[in-house]
Parts: C-alpha cells; sequence; structure tokens
C-alpha cells in the first residue's frame, strides 16, 4: 500500500529546507507555529492602534487624531485582536497540541490546514488596506461604525467598507475551513481507546468552538454579503427607504457576535484547564460536569445574542427572555471556575508563570462575568449601554479570558514547541507588569462609564479626566510590558534550559510522552491508551 | 492500524460533507432571516422599530368599555440625507380626545429643479403607543411626487386608541422622508468625507433637518448627472 509506504519513511527525513517549508507545508507543527506568528504580529499591530486611542484619550480634548480616524481605530483594533490575534492564535495552538493530545499522526486535512492559514495574511493585508486606503486621494471615508459594522452607517462609508467586507468573507473561508479540519481530527483520527470522554480538556473546548464557528461565520459573511448588496446592487435588505430593516443586521451580527465570543473564550478556558491540574498535582475536579458545561455555555450562547441590543425597542417578553437566557450562561461558567478552583484546594501548587495566569484568570475573568450579570439585567443595561463600562466589562473578560489564556498557554507549551525552558525570572516580571498594567486601564473604565462616559466618542467632558489619565498611563504600561513578552519568546526559541519530556513535575498526558521539541513527525504509530 | 483504510477515508468525507453543508446551510439561513425576520416578530409580536411602519388597527380599537381622554400629539419631521425638500407639520402639537378621528397636514416642498420621488417613514415616541395609534389616511402610505420648487399639502388622519396605556399622556409622531433613489446615497457618500469632520469644527455633528449646506448643492450636481 502505497500509504503505508509513505507512513513508514514519514519517521526518517526531518522537514524540509528553504522558504517551501513554510509555503507548502501540511505538517501540523509548522502550521501551527505559523498561526501563532501570525497571530503575535497581529497582536502588536492591534495593541499599537489601542495605544493611539488611549494616546488621544489622555487629555480632553482632540489633540492626535480627528474624529473620524479615531472611530476607524476603534473597528480596526477590535476587528484585528479578534479575528487576527486571538482566534489564529487558539487555532495555532489546535494545530500544535491537538495532534498531540489525541495520538493522530497529523491534522486530518493537512492541505486544507495549509489552505486556511494562507487564507489569513491575504485578508491581514486587506484588513490593512481598507484602513490605509481612506489616506488616499479618492479612497473614501474611514471606516466609523465600530466593529459592529450596523447600517446605516456602514451602507455610507467610502470604499474601505469593501476591502473589510471582503476581508470578512475571507476570514470566515478561513475558519471554516480550519474548524471542519478540527472537527474531523479529533472525531476521526482520535488513537485507538482515546475515548470522547478521555479527551484533554482543551480538546473539547476546540471541538465545540470549531462548531460554533461552523454554525455562526457563515451568518456573518451573509450579512456582509448583503452589506455589499446594499451599498453597490440597489438592494434594500437593511435600507429603510427601500423596505429594509437596519435592525436586522443587529440580529445578525450579534447572531454571529455573541457566539463569537464564545470561540475566543472556549479555547483559552481549554489551556486553563490543563494548567491547573498540573501546577496543583491533582486530576481536574469534575471532569465530566467540565466537558457539560463547555457544552451548555456554546449550546446557551447561541441563543442569547439580542442582549447586545435591548434599546432597539424589543416587546418585554422578548428582552426578558434574553434577559433569563444570558443570566443562565453564568451557571455553566461557574461550575467550571469552581472545578477549577476544586482542582487547587489542598493540591501542592507551585507557582510557574503559567500557573500565575491561570489563578490571574479565575479571579479576573470572574470579575468580568459579574459586571457581565449586571449587564445582562434589562434596565441596567440600558443605563450602561454603550457607556465605558461597557468597554470595562468586555475588555476584562476578553483580555483575561482569552488573551491571558492564550498567554498562559504560550509560557504552558513553549519549552514543549522549542525544547528550551523560557526564562522563569522573566516571565513573572511580564506576569506582574502586563497584570498590573491591565487592571490599571481598565478598572478606573468601570467608574468612567458609571459616570456616563459614552464609548467610541473621541473626545470627553473634563470631568472624566482623571479616571482617564489613570487609565491611559495604565494602557502604556500595558502595552510596553508586551515586549518583554516577545523577548521571552525569542530567547526561548533561541537556546536556554533544556526541557525534558516531561516539562513539567506533575504533567500527564499524551503529549507529555513525546520528547521535547517532537519530531516533526509524530505519532506515527499511534500510541497505547492506558 | 494508524495508515488511513479505506473506511476511516470514507467516513472523514462523509463528516467534511456533513460539516461543509452545515456551513453553506448557515449562509442560507442569514438570507433566509430577512423574509423570516419580519414573520417571526409579527407571530411572536416582538416589536421593533422597524415594524412602526406597519401600524395596524387594533382589534379593539374603540371599545366602548374604555372611557376616552385627552391626550398630546406631537409631529415632527426630518429629511433624510439625500433628499433637497423642505418638510414641516403644520401644527406641532395637537391636544386630542382618544377613539376620534382627527386631521392634520405637513407641507412638503421640493427645492431643487428636478422632479423628485420621496417616501415617508413614520415612527412612533415612545414606541410602546405605536400599536395604540392608527393612520387610517396617510402620505406615508404612498411614495409622493414634487415637482420641481412644487409646495404639496400632505394629509394625515389619525385615531389614537381609548385602550392606549396610562402611563402614556403623549406621544410624538415622527416622518422621516428617503429619496427613493439610492443613487443619490451614493452621491451623498462621496460628499460626505468631508462633510462629517467639517461639520464636528462648526460644532454641529449630526445635520438638522431639511440642511441646506454644502450637501444639497452635491445633490444638484448628482441630480443633474441623472
Amino acid at each position: 500500500m502505497s500509504t503505508e509506504a509513505a507512513v513508514h519513511t514519514a519517521g526518517e527525513h526531518g522537514p524540509p529546507h528553504g522558504w517551501r517549508r513554510w509555503i507548502c507545508s501540511t505538517n501540523h507543527k509548522d502550521i501551527g507555529t505559523m498561526y501563532m506568528i501570525f497571530a503575535l504580529i497581529m497582536l502588536f499591530l492591534g495593541g499599537a492602534s489601542a495605544m493611539v486611542i488611549r494616546a488621544e484619550l489622555f487629555m480632553p480634548g482632540i489633540q492626535l487624531v480627528n474624529p473620524d480616524l479615531y472611530n476607524s481605530l476603534v473597528t480596526n483594533h477590535a476587528l484585528i485582536m479578534v479575528f487576527g490575534a486571538v482566534m489564529p492564535a487558539a487555532a495555532g495552538m489546535a494545530n500544535w497540541m491537538i495532534p498531540l493530545m489525541i495520538g493522530a499522526p497529523d491534522m486530518a486535512l493537512p492541505r486544507m490546514n495549509n489552505l486556511s492559514f494562507w487564507l489569513l495574511p491575504a485578508a491581514a493585508v486587506m484588513l490593512v488596506l481598507s484602513f490605509i486606503v481612506p489616506f488616499f486621494p479618492g479612497g473614501g471615508t474611514q471606516i466609523n461604525t465600530g466593529w459592529t459594522l450596523y447600517p446605516p452607517l456602514s451602507i455610507q462609508v467610502g470604499m474601505s467598507m469593501d476591502f473589510l467586507i471582503f476581508t470578512v468573507h475571507l476570514l470566515g473561508i478561513s475558519s471554516i475551513l480550519a474548524s471542519i479540519n478540527i472537527i474531523v481530527t479529533i472525531l476521526g483520527t482520535r488513537a485507538p481507546g482515546m475515548t470522547l470522554m478521555k479527551m484533554p480538556i482543551f480538546v473539547w473546548t476546540w471541538l465545540m468552538t470549531a462548531f460554533l464557528l461552523i454554525l455562526i461565520m457563515p451568518v456573518l459573511a451573509g450579512a456582509v454579503t448583503m452589506l455589499l448588496f446594499d451599498r453597490h446592487f440597489g438592494t434594500s435588505f437593511f435600507n429603510a427607504a427601500g423596505g429594509g430593516d437596519p435592525v436586522l443586521f443587529q440580529h445578525l451580527f450579534w447572531f454571529f457576535g455573541h457566539p463569537e465570543v464564545y470561540v475566543l473564550l472556549l479555547p483559552p478556558m481549554g489551556i486553563v484547564a490543563s494548567i491547573i491540574p498540573i501546577f496543583a498535582r491533582k486530576p481536574l475536579f469534575g471532569y465530566h460536569s467540565t466537558v457539560g458545561s463547555i457544552i451548555a455555555i456554546g449550546t446557551i450562547g447561541m441563543l442569547v445574542w439580542a442582549h447586545h441590543q435591548y434599546t432597539i425597542g424589543m416587546s418585554l417578553g422578548a428582552v426578558t427572555y434574553f434577559m433569563i437566557a444570558t443570566i443562565l450562561i453564568s451557571i455553566p461558567v461557574g461550575l467550571m471556575v469552581f472545578n477549577f478552583i476544586a482542582t487547587m484546594w489542598r493540591g501542592s501548587m507551585t507557582f510557574e508563570t503559567p500557573m500565575l495566569f491561570a489563578i490571574g484568570i479565575i479571579l479576573m475573568f470572574s470579575f468580568g462575568g459579574f459586571t457581565g450579570v449586571m449587564l445582562a439585567v434589562v434596565p441596567l443595561d440600558i443605563q450602561y449601554h454603550d457607556s465605558m463600562f461597557v468597554v470595562a466589562h468586555f475588555h476584562y473578560t476578553l483580555i483575561t479570558g482569552a488573551l491571558f489564556g492564550l498567554f498562559a498557554g504560550v509560557f504552558f507549551w513553549l519549552p514543549k514547541w522549542t525544547g528550551n525552558m523560557y526564562d522563569e525570572k522573566l516571565g513573572k516580571l511580564f506576569f506582574w507588569t502586563t497584570i498590573i498594567g491591565f487592571n490599571l486601564t481598565f478598572f478606573p473604565q468601570h467608574f468612567l462609564g458609571l459616570a456616563g462616559m459614552p464609548r467610541r466618542i473621541v473626545d470627553y467632558n473634563v470631568i472624566f479626566a482623571e479616571f482617564n489619565m489613570i487609565s491611559s498611563i495604565g494602557a502604556l504600561i500595558f502595552g510596553l510590558s508586551h515586549l518583554i513578552f516577545l523577548y521571552i519568546i525569542i530567547k526561548t526559541i533561541r537556546g536556554g534550559t533544556k526541557a525534558t519530556n516531561k516539562v513539567w513535575e506533575g504533567a500527564k498526558g499524551l503529549e507529555y510522552e513525546l520528547p521535547s521539541p517532537p519530531p516533526f513527525h509524530s505519532w506515527t504509530t499511534a500510541p497505547e491508551i492506558k | 492500524m494508524n495508515e488511513p483504510s479505506g473506511n476511516t477515508t470514507k467516513s472523514h468525507k462523509r463528516m467534511i460533507v456533513t460539516l461543509a453543508g452545515i456551513a453553506i446551510g448557515m449562509f442560507v439561513f442569514g438570507f433566509a432571516m430577512v423574509p423570516l425576520y419580519k414573520l417571526l416578530c409579527q407571530v411572536a409580536g416582538l416589536q421593533s422599530v422597524g415594524s412602526a411602519s406597519r401600524m395596524t388597527l387594533q382589534s379593539d380599537m374603540g371599545n366602548a368599555q374604555s372611557e376616552s381622554r385627552w391626550v398630546t400629539v406631537k409631529f415632527d419631521a426630518t429629511i433624510s440625507r439625500g433628499l433637497p425638500w423642505e418638510f414641516k407639520p403644520v401644527v406641532r402639537k395637537i391636544r386630542v380626545r382618544t377613539g376620534e378621528t382627527n386631521d392634520v397636514s405637513y407641507i412638503a416642498k421640493n427645492l431643487s429643479d428636478e422632479r423628485i420621488t420621496g417616501q415617508a417613514i413614520p415612527s412612533i415616541v415612545p414606541w410602546q403607543a405605536t400599536q395604540y395609534f392608527s393612520k387610517t389616511e396617510c402620505f406615508c402610505l404612498q411614495q409622493q411626487v414634487l415637482e420641481p420648487r412644487q409646495e404639496k399639502e400632505m394629509k394625515l388622519r389619525f385615531i389614537v386608541s381609548p385602550v392606549l396605556p396610562d402611563n402614556i399622556e403623549s406621544l410624538t409622531l415622527s416622518y422621516t422622508f428617503m429619496n427613493t433613489g439610492t443613487e443619490s446615497v451614493k452621491k451623498l457618500r462621496a460628499g460626505m468625507k468631508t462633510e462629517t469632520v467639517n461639520n464636528y469644527k462648526t460644532g454641529s455633528y449630526a445635520p438638522a433637518a431639511g440642511q441646506q449646506s454644502p450637501e444639497s448643492g452635491n445633490n444638484q450636481i448628482f441630480l443633474t448627472l441623472r
């Protein structure tokens, strides 16, 4: 059999040399690495736009950027961070770790894997173009809508919106292909004996995430396609003058947008679930209920989208339903967090950087969850709608839940990926600077929001000056701390103490039976599952 | 054990086809929402701003058991960007008795030298009052055509239901006149680039109703082009 021969020789040759190794790669480790390098670049790009936003908000008045450019930066910051940084980083970790964890030789569809990665740089170029096109003559207006792209404003802005629409199409195709690949890998290529209920939680979170992506990305693609038609082909999907309904776009957008936050959150939660048992030296408490809560979060998450739109004038029955359903989500999320805490209970814990991040996530993400319950309550939300309180809330959930989870994953798995231990001192330095910077940035924004400062506005009343100044100083610390992160990664790749197979003292799992770094082709013969 | 046997390849293919089918299905679902959304809102009674234009006579309108009372109705007029018209109510505010028929009118004037067709979109504030406000005759039911420089009185006949909730003592009927030509929106887009920034500088970010400034100039150019 030809396939047999191919597998037989697979372990013997190393990676191909030169640029072909990366451009034509079908290796899950190489593609995973590329995903993460891409995400890191986008993280700095998105961070840079956030720095400009905070610099502008340092003082009342308009100093650096005009209102349109400001709103364009807000739009780009969100899109780059969501689609460029967090999702690709999580996908990169899925690529690297899922085959290692379930004992598969590679992803099930390696060529499609290559395609789903290489669509991303193309999409990123389009996204950057959408930002710079308005600076050229005849380039039209900036995308001043925010990432939600609500019509009628999004129908009126210039051609940069068209670039953005095609960016979303490309990103959508990339995510859907990656998701199909991940589902087929998880369901179809597990080593014999690796039953679904033996899979690591990280694999479970990605299974749910991939299903969510397949269900929601096409809806967003459809919505922006309608937007494109409204802009250029005279249709009136969202144009009230022609009998359309702009609120329909909001429904379609948030039908995508709300599950999207679980897409961002679940994989990092899976990383936390892998970290805590190892550093507490105890098996995960309540494996079954954690799996159940992942499924519950994904399912209920699909049915609560309109809590982003309480102010559009829905009937009392509708808002009541969305309020109750939204608050219900806190039950599975709470269950997961309690499982994490119970895992640590009476464990012999050590506090290396990944564990510090995991504990920080539990504390700060829960805090973000509480403000989320506040915002789910209709009368409160109508008060807080579009205020800085909302900004503080979703940064507390997404930066801690998603970004810090990914950071934890990087520190946790970097020794496995490179074979070198990272510098623990620098890791801890990064943890503390980033945590302090983050809280200094976003905690005062709660007060700003409660005091009535609206979001997405370039200027503000002088009564908000002090908290904004604190927030901007915090943002600078937070932003600069990422240079430490970059330095740690480069330093670890270039060398360091050699990591053992197990890397961490309490490590358990298939991935720790392989050497660090794992060979180019791993699990060419399926492992024994005990 | 590990190399893909015929069976696993087949089961992979089935999985891929199913998953791709779900993805395509969800794309179609997005488009299917266009008609389904309206239907869903009607069936489930989920009021939304969009359904304000589809006001219907309440079945219990004029119910003899409900007492008639006085309410204030205010009238508001807005011109959407891209329509070089002047548009205002003849009276800004009237006191009416619930359950009785009232006649009011709006005046619209075409400021351009072109024939333009417009469509008025009504909405009621507070939105909770929408279903208790019934228009038996309204210029918003058809598209309105104005010849160059023509001025026209537009009639409106309405009844406020006697079962209007007691906490609503005053309601505002707001009309936005839209230019039905989508071309004008395109023209406007080109003109908006500088305008938004300029308006911000002059302190008038939101354009006032029937605004004359550079915008109407742009429309003139556009209309001649068409």
